[in-house]
């Protein structure tokens, strides 16, 4: 396992692919919280970090899936799916070396982005302490919506093997997830009834939660589920895949 | 091998949204922020408890809304959201007052303005395009009798940036809607009698005032006082010249000694900046009121005295520069003292600017009776002096530089609370009159010890709505500066919420917030050095890494 895991680790940054889409988002995550006007930090007018985890958790929704996709896709591209099959490697330990490999790719993008935090509360004016309690579970949960992200898309691309079509569906499956059930809960015809679940149900509400600092049983039980649902149906998928 | 099974697939979302909706029924919270902004309070849930019937949370706080706003919109939606979870009589509805055809919006626009609802005009940006927008900050409360309009952003203070108000704001808006839940729940709001010669003008401008809206103000007098002894809230008494009659003095004794709590607003000087202006100098007259020993048995005495204090508001002074032309100048007058609160006491709580006072007479606290508690809720700043009256006042002493040395008095005590047992007044007092009065309305004079509640402050003119040739002004507003003291009206309203309701959401109103302003000039100031750490430093060690790691390999598998 632990092989395994390196080695998707090492093939992520063998390419410029790896370094080019975490310069983007990096440049990308500086435009928005600092030059763009409206969504930046002087806009903003608090040194809270709030802005930075819930801008993030929007970030993460095309950046994930642009480059999980890829740690199943090449298999296909490569053929080395095949391999696979002969080796003594079941497939669910195949898949959770690449959702490790893709979360260590996720902790590094994050790590690398710690700087923006830094600066927010380098400008703090009227509070001297920093309320490590609040960063420290709001860093969880990020992690564990990128951890969401990262096994949705590699169930879609173990469904499409085609790595824009798998990209573009994974982005979609995930931004429904993220966004589809809390617009639904606005429709009229859901008010006073079923909204409260169908806002429950959506990964943005959770993930707002998370980002101000207010850790839930019911958010930790809904990324522990989502994620353990998606991986099993992935290998599922797999194991049953005729070749 | 294993067949792919749709069914399968299916059963198993199924039970992942069984799981998800289980760990929602059985959902704890965990706030990680520094002062639990995210939690509900005891209180809350208690008064959400206590309506009888649905409440509609309607937030107007809707549509294009500033940048600025958002993180205030962002934690009145979880406050709300976290209030219809616990309770599912609450229904929060989301209004964009600017949506809808032009008929609906001008009716609603109408009904807004009947309620004194008024916009706000903000600047907003979206992408290139920057426009102007009415921002309704207010959200309304309403079950099936009444509405109460909750303005979000009141609590700014001149001076403050719009961050800094809206901190503010945020902090204070789980009181007022705590508050607001509270006066729905209620059958009939508390009843507060106003007694004295100022009871009308008292009683109009109160009744008038919005910030007062929660309480039923009535010109009261000693048979209505005696009559609705069992109804009576609280009682007010504002005096400025004329002393309170025998008959009222003997109903105050005997409704607030029934533990009623009483607010007495005094002024024990007679003199006003008008007759100051009219003939450029006065005599303040101090005044012996009948009253003033009903105040002593509890321990508090006014003094014969007028403060002087170097925090004070200004009037304009007309100043001649040595040419020929004269010009109206604002100048500090030190009679006119901006009172403190305590923030110590909930009393007082987020009185966040001072108060406007005119002709100020110290309180002296005296050490007995030992059954009365006293506690002090409004001071002068610590530069005072104190003159004793009469005092002769011109304008004379304004052309010199005031000089500190003078006022060393120390932060002199304006507002007491006194509550405890006291001997009754009127006891071996009693005249045939007074028998009469009583029997009238089969009201027993008790010679057991009384409970009093009381709160003596020694300016009638803090509490006075001002007039002037065009109307009444609200409550605070200082005529000679052209400027509103929100804080004497909050003072009222947070005295009468003490003393009818009790301290509970005062004390609410009083936490202070973690949230921080970004220092932006800091920024600014340092704009390339935070630029290089937020985009070259991480950058620049990913563009490192990488091509350490590929030299690495590359010598590793060099052949």
């Amino acid at each position: 396992m632990k092989a395994l895991i390196i080695k998707e680790f090492k093939d992520y940054w063998s390419n410029s692919f790896g370094l080019i889409s975490v310069a983007v988002l990096l440049l990308l995550a500086f435009l928005f919280l600092w030059v763009f006007p409206d969504s930046n930090y002087m806009s903003y007018g608090l040194a809270e970090g709030d802005l930075y985890f819930q801008f993030f958790s929007y970030l993460l929704l095309f950046a994930v899936p642009a480059y999980t996709v890829g740690f199943l896709a090449n298999e296909y591209r490569f053929g080395t799916e095949e391999l696979l099959r002969s080796l003594q490697i079941d497939w669910r330990t195949a898949l959770l070396a690449k959702f490790v490999a893709a979360l260590l790719v996720l902790l590094m993008i994050l790590v690398l982005s710690s700087t923006h935090l830094f600066v927010v509360y380098q400008l703090n004016l009227t509070s001297s302490t920093i309320p490590f309690a609040q960063i420290i579970g709001s860093y969880i949960g990020l992690v564990a919506v990128g951890a969401c992200y990262i096994a949705i898309s590699l169930m879609v691309t173990s469904f499409v093997q085609q790595t824009t079509a798998s990209f573009v569906i994974s982005v979609f499956v995930c931004f429904m997830l993220f966004s589809g059930f809390s617009l639904l809960s606005d429709l009229p015809v859901f008010q006073g009834g079923l909204d409260f679940w169908l806002e429950r149900l959506s990964l943005s509400y959770h993930a707002d939660q998370i980002g101000r600092g207010i850790l839930r049983l019911s958010s930790i039980v809904y990324f522990i589920a989502l994620v353990t649902w998606s991986i099993w149906l992935s290998s599922f998928r797999l194991n049953t895949k005729e070749v | 091998m294993k067949k792919f099974s749709i069914y399968k697939v299916v059963a198993s979302m199924l039970v992942l949204v069984v799981v998800i909706m289980l760990s929602v029924l059985l959902d704890t919270q965990w706030d990680l922020t520094p002062d639990k902004r995210y939690t509900l309070n005891p209180l809350a849930k208690q008064i959400v408890r206590s309506t009888d019937e649905p409440v509609i949370i309607t937030v107007l706080l809707e549509g294009n809304i500033p940048a600025s706003f958002r993180n205030y919109r962002s934690y009145l939606d979880h406050y709300l959201s976290e209030l219809r979870r616990y309770d599912d009589d609450v229904e929060i509805v989301y209004k964009d007052v600017t949506k809808g055809s032009a008929e609906e919006k001008l009716q609603f626009r109408k009904f807004l303005a009947s309620k004194n609802v008024v916009p706000i005009n903000r600047q907003v940006s979206s992408g290139d395009q920057v426009s102007q927008e009415l921002i309704f900050p207010y959200i309304s409360v309403h079950d099936n009798d009444e509405i109460i309009f909750i303005n979000l952003l009141d609590n700014q203070q001149p001076g403050q940036s719009e961050e800094e108000g809206l901190v503010e704001a945020q902090l204070a808006f789980e009181a007022k809607l705590l508050r607001a839940l509270r006066q729905l729940s209620k059958v009939r709001k508390p009843q507060v009698h106003v007694i004295g010669a100022l009871s009308q003008l008292i009683t109009e401008g109160y009744n008038r005032d919005e910030r007062l809206s929660g309480y039923q103000f009535i010109r009261s007098n000693p048979d209505l006082l005696l009559e609705n002894k069992d109804s009576v809230d609280a009682i007010i008494s504002v005096v400025k010249r004329d002393d309170l009659t025998r008959e009222e003095l003997l109903s105050i004794d005997v409704v607030s000694g029934g533990d009623v709590p009483m607010l007495w607003m005094v002024d024990k000087t007679q003199t006003t900046i008008d007759s100051l202006r009219r003939t450029g100098s006065t005599m303040a007259m101090g005044s012996s009121f009948q009253f003033e020993d009903y105040l002593f048995r509890s321990g508090v005495r006014i003094a014969p005295e007028l403060i002087m204090d170097l925090q004070s508001s200004m009037i304009p002074q007309v100043v001649n520069d040595g040419s020929a032309t004269t010009q109206t100048q604002m100048m500090n007058f030190p009679f006119h003292p901006l009172i403190m609160s305590n923030d110590l006491t909930p009393l007082a709580a987020r009185l966040n600017s001072p108060l406007s006072s005119y002709f100020v007479s110290p309180l002296e606290l005296l050490e007995f009776p030992q059954t009365v508690m006293k506690e002090v809720l409004l001071t002068t700043s610590p530069y005072t002096r104190s003159l004793k009256t009469p005092l002769p006042i011109d304008f004379g002493f304004m052309q010199l530089k005031p000089n500190p040395e003078e006022y060393q008095r120390g932060a002199l005590p304006i507002g007491v609370k006194v509550e405890g047992r006291v001997k009754p007044y009127f006891q071996n007092r009693l005249t045939s009159d007074d028998k009469a009065l009583l029997s009238k309305h089969n009201v027993p004079y008790t010679l057991d010890s009384q409970y009093i509640e009381q709160v003596i402050i020694s300016d009638a003119d803090i509490a006075i709505p001002p007039r002037d040739k065009q109307g009444y002004f609200p409550i605070g507003y200082n005529v000679l500066e052209g400027r509103m003291y929100d804080a004497n009206a909050e003072l009222i309203s947070n005295l009468l919420e003490s003393m009818i309701d009790g301290d509970d959401i005062l004390a609410i109103a009083q936490k202070t917030s973690s949230l921080s302003l970004m220092d932006k000039q800091k920024f600014y100031k340092s704009e390339t050095f935070y630029y290089l750490l937020l985009l070259a430093l991480p950058l620049g060690l990913l563009f490192v890494s990488y091509i350490v790691y590929h030299w690495i390999r590359k010598r590793k598998y060099a052949l």
